[in-house]
């Protein structure tokens, strides 16, 4: 219903005077009509010099003309439904720039012709890194690097004398996971850009999967060599949740046509959540009742350890403090 | 003729033999049978028995003895529980609560009437192998009796039991094994199945009779099992700490071994082809515990060492195996989330005797009974980057003393003796 038709034959410069900005609902333009030659109406009917497809605009709704003083003014031509300025009707108004009106249910602002744009934005995606996967190379690259990641992984996480077959067969369900999650994603870009670029889903969700596994891998033996096993989790936690904000901004870059930085919200917003959620489920597990210590421990071999190690006596000195927390979480007596 | 003669003699020998203790069974049920009462917890909301087992009058006040885990809702939830007995002839009637001995699993009460007769209670500890008669009510079949034979105290046991070779059965608890005579030589108490039976012994009957005739009745329940745990504790642990800790080897480590009689322990070594290390594991265990709840078990004291050594594992391999294997999933203990509070754990670099080790301490109190804990340890000894121990230790229902001295004892037991 915000729709205007309007057939616009451009104006000379020195006849254009200002432009009226037909809004949507969120405030973006979809209309800029030339305010030129005046008087202009504007209304329901095909008489108007402006048309506005609104049932709730009246055939003959306004009237914008010069006063005496040339200052561009609207009257209202006794309309229905009226004019309203934010949420006072009024019957006459002076337009100036940036002002907004309603009629009906349409939005419109005026802009004079000496309204000042804001500065460009830089287009940072010309020079996103993103756009490397694009290069066939680059691809067979992340997916060398992602099995190889994983046959390390397994190799090194088997106690057994190495056998080819299993190391292989060990590699079927994460390329299985990858597989289905770019599947999805290339349905999306199919859908929406009209392209699949599965490929480069799948180079993203092994970029990903990587990243998971060395942030663990690397915090793990952080934590063991600085004795920071506490640390660790919040320290998963918040990495984690940034690789699955660049995982899924990047899938949304080849799979959307939405403004980079909209995506980027868009991908920080579900990474938040996911990690609040995770962080909701710890606490839940952490207050859950279990009969058996819940202590997460990182071990390495000996030569990782940065830190000295205190004497015996001292370490159990500080099973006070154990014992004061325990005291302090006590249900107390009515 | 001669043959005749033979049949006829085996026959009547047989029948001789044979006959005398089945008739003195007859007659110890039909003597003592009246004695014997079922115990019954009461729902009060549904006015429904809840669980049974068995006991004995003790006094022609209508004292009965029973186990204390026949009748510990009745401390823990007073409110919604009560106790009933039901004599074999029908006649029934309210039970009151006049004391306890948790460690022994001992309860006294008293019924609302005065009893007529009375079972009495030995001083004195049967020969090996005399036949006893166990009386009770399993799985609410009605009253019971089970020949067996007395097998002499267990060795290896923290809290004394007698064996008792005869089937006791889930309802029986509480009930008595007496002699031909009627005197109660212990209280049925529980079962390993294959007619090995546990009984109570009758010395702490009497110590409970005693002290209730001191008039030491009706007390705090909750506060008194606080009080006999931690005087339990206090005796063993006392006695623990008093001296070295005995060590056992792993070589190249030198570890607690058997610390005490009634621990028992086990070892074994692990070697498989299809495993790149090998695993020399040793570990000690209370073989019994003391009854808290139906969840909740204390006077626990269990322990172990599993000495890695790879054998032909990089390092990092060989420590993602004991990362994995270091879990405190081990110190599970039947916990009962009313009685106790969750674990909290300390966890650091710890140096002794030229050893580096990463340990994890964890502590958890009683709620209901102050000043009691359970305490967990589990340490990875590091002596190189191919051979690893891991130990753990849990001490369930011990003072915040001997949670912490005795864990610290048992880390320094832990030697370089190659």
């Amino acid at each position: 219903m915000d729709s205007v038709t309007q057939s616009a034959v451009y104006p000379q410069e020195s006849q254009v005077r200002g432009w009226l900005e037909v809004l949507d609902r969120t405030g973006h333009v979809t209309q800029r009509l030339t305010v030129s030659h005046l008087p202009l109406t504007i209304g329901r009917s095909y008489e108007n010099d402006v048309i506005l497809d609104d049932p709730y605009v009246s055939p003959m709704h306004l009237r914008l003309h010069s006063d005496s003083e040339n200052r561009l003014v609207a009257d209202d031509l006794d309309s229905v439904n009226g004019l309203y300025r934010e949420r006072e009707r009024v019957s006459q108004i002076e337009l100036t720039s940036g002002l907004e009106v309603r009629v009906g249910h349409t939005r419109l602002r005026y802009r004079d012709k000496d309204f000042q744009v804001p500065a460009p934005l830089v287009d940072f995606s010309v020079r996103s890194p993103l756009l490397l996967l694009h290069k066939p190379l680059v691809l067979v690259l992340v997916y060398v690097l992602t099995l190889g990641w994983l046959l390390l992984s397994n190799y090194l996480g088997s106690y057994e004398p190495v056998e080819i077959t299993r190391l292989v067969a060990a590699l079927v369900a994460p390329v299985a996971g990858i597989l289905v999650w770019s599947g999805v994603w290339a349905f999306a870009s199919r859908l929406l850009v009209h392209r699949l670029n599965f490929l480069i889903h799948c180079a993203i969700a092994c970029l990903a999967g990587l990243g998971f596994s060395c942030l663990a891998t690397s915090l793990s033996y952080l934590a063991f060599a600085l004795n920071a096993d506490q640390l660790e989790e919040a320290a998963q936690l918040f990495g984690n949740a940034l690789i699955f904000a660049l995982l899924l901004y990047a899938h949304l870059r080849f799979c959307s046509l939405a403004p980079p930085r909209r995506l980027v919200v868009t991908a920080a917003v579900l990474a938040v959540v996911a990690g609040a959620l995770t962080v909701l489920e710890t606490q839940v597990d952490y207050s859950e009742f279990s009969a058996a210590p819940s202590y997460h421990t990182t071990l390495k071999p000996p030569s990782f350890q940065w830190v000295s190690g205190e004497p015996i006596a001292a370490f159990f000195t500080d099973a006070e403090a154990l014992r004061q927390d325990l005291l302090e979480a006590m249900p107390k007596e009515p | 003729m001669l043959r005749l003669f033979f049949c006829c003699l085996g026959l009547f020998l047989s029948q001789s033999i044979w006959a005398a203790p089945a008739d003195e069974t007859e007659r110890v049920f039909t003597d003592y049978k009246d004695n014997i009462v079922q115990v019954r917890m009461l729902d009060q909301a549904s006015a429904s028995k809840a669980s049974i087992g068995s006991g004995f009058l003790v006094d022609r006040q209508g004292f009965i003895i029973t186990n204390f885990h026949v009748i510990a809702e009745l401390v823990h939830k007073p409110g919604q529980y009560r106790a009933e007995y039901l004599f074999e002839d029908g006649r029934s009637g309210k039970l009151e609560l006049l004391d306890i001995d948790v460690v022994h699993d001992l309860a006294l009460l008293k019924m609302d009437v005065a009893a007529d007769r009375f079972l009495a209670i030995s001083t004195q500890e049967p020969a090996k192998g005399e036949r006893l008669f166990s009386l009770g009510n399993p799985h609410d079949l009605g009253l019971t009796i089970v020949e067996g034979t007395y097998n002499g105290q267990l060795e290896k046991s923290l809290y004394e039991r007698i064996h008792f070779t005869g089937s006791i059965n889930p309802g029986m608890s509480g009930g008595p094994t007496i002699n031909r005579n009627g005197v109660v030589v212990g209280v049925n108490v529980a079962s390993a199945g294959n007619q090995l039976g546990f009984l109570v012994p009758a010395t702490y009957v009497n110590r409970l009779l005693a002290r209730t005739h001191d008039g030491q009745a009706k007390p705090d329940f909750t506060a008194l099992m606080g009080e006999q745990l931690l005087a339990n504790q206090d005796n063993y642990m006392t006695a623990l700490l008093a001296k070295p800790f005995a060590e056992v080897r792993m070589e190249p480590l030198s570890v607690p071994g058997r610390l005490a009689y009634f621990l028992n322990c086990w070892g074994d070594t692990r070697k498989r082809e299809d495993e790149l290390y090998e695993l020399v594991h040793y570990s000690c265990a209370t073989s019994d515990d003391i009854f808290l709840s139906d969840q909740q078990t204390s006077g626990v004291i269990r322990y172990s060492h599993a000495l890695y050594n790879s054998k032909g594992l990089g390092p990092i391999r060989f420590f993602s195996l004991l990362e994995q294997n270091f879990q405190t999933e081990r110190l599970r203990l039947r916990s009962d989330e009313d009685m106790v509070t969750n674990y909290e754990c300390n966890s650091d670099f710890v140096t002794h005797d030229t050893l580096r080790s990463k340990v994890v301490f964890c502590l958890r109190a009683y709620k209901k009974l102050p000043g009691l804990y359970d305490a967990a340890l589990m340490a990875a000894v590091f002596t190189d980057d191919q051979q690893m121990l891991q130990t753990n230790l849990l001490l369930a229902g011990v003072s915040y003393e001997s949670a912490t001295r005795f864990p610290q004892a048992y880390l320094e037991t832990i030697r370089w003796t190659p």
